[in-house]
């Protein structure tokens, strides 16, 4: 492994973490929101302030981004296509299900995504038993814990 | 069943959805396929909170709107920028297993801010996320 690359892998695992304490937090958050409002509701109105904010902060990358290829955007807009309809259907299931019951299925999509990234992506994304164990490992472990918070 | 149903379908397409977050960073700035896809995805909630909540909309107050604030920063600002930013340097393999380790995280923070008890359920889940977060960082390239 050479340092640059070494480097790149560092700085990718605590942009990871980040991401994971922001989630973690915005759970937390979401917890208090869903007092006042309906999920749908806030979910909503908190990705309005979240692209808005985002936006007017990375104005410069946006403009230097709009020559980018057509295909990029198909892609940009079916993921976010996927990430608002996750959310829906996840908000759906909670209506028909107890969170007990949703949470553990929800959580295997670490699993899905490495799965369907073998499937289409498989020459971009390199897959090792230590990788999908450390995957499992995760998964496993957020059922338990949401096992454990709503026992 | 029909919850479950429902829920797996929700996690097969956040799992697609982040191959498509890969494919879009080859071409676009993690910024600007951040921006773009909360877009794309409010063009499909926001009309649906508007048609089934519409009363819950118009009557928020300035205090619940202040939360949902903060609410959007951690979760669609910090959160989804890091995350795709993440995909973009150490690819989705790596990446999503340790961004979906949040709940200890949220564990933490509850335990903090809103007295949660922890019992030997959550421990053991968080130990077992944690050797998995190290199986997947300990990994050599």
């Amino acid at each position: 492994m050479t340092t640059e690359t070494g480097r790149s892998n560092i700085i990718g695992y605590l942009l990871a973490t980040g991401a994971s304490v922001s989630y973690g937090a915005s759970l937390v958050l979401a917890k208090q929101v869903v007092e006042d409002v309906p999920a749908l509701v806030g979910s909503s109105i908190g990705m309005i302030f979240g692209m808005l904010v985002l936006g007017a902060i990375s104005a410069k990358d946006m403009t230097r981004d709009r020559k980018a290829s057509r295909r990029s955007f198909v892609w940009a807009g079916l993921s976010g296509l996927a990430a608002g309809g996750g959310i829906a259907l996840m908000f759906l299931a909670m209506s028909k299900a107890p969170v007990v019951v949703v949470a553990p299925m929800i959580a295997v999509n670490p699993l899905t995504a490495i799965l369907f990234g073998q499937i289409f992506i498989r020459n971009m994304e390199r897959l090792t038993p230590r990788i999908l164990g450390g995957a499992l490992l995760v998964v496993v472990g957020v059922i338990i814990i949401s096992l454990g918070r709503n026992a | 069943m029909t919850g479950i149903l429902l829920a797996l379908a929700a996690a097969l397409i956040w799992g697609m959805g982040n191959v498509w977050v890969r494919l879009a960073l080859q071409g676009m700035r993690p910024t600007t396929v951040s921006v773009f896809s909360l877009f794309i995805g409010l063009l499909l909630l926001f009309p649906l909170a508007l048609i089934l909540h519409w009363d819950d909309v118009t009557g928020i107050t300035g205090g619940v709107m202040l939360t949902i604030f903060f609410y959007g920063m951690a979760n669609f600002l910090t959160g989804r920028f890091l995350n795709y930013s993440s995909i973009s340097r150490i690819g989705l393999n790596r990446a999503i297993p340790i961004v979906a380790s949040s709940p200890i995280f949220a564990l933490i923070l509850a335990v903090i801010f809103l007295d949660e008890s922890v019992n030997a359920f959550i421990i053991l889940g968080t130990l077992v996320v944690m050797a998995g977060v190290l199986m997947i960082v300990t990994e050599r390239r």
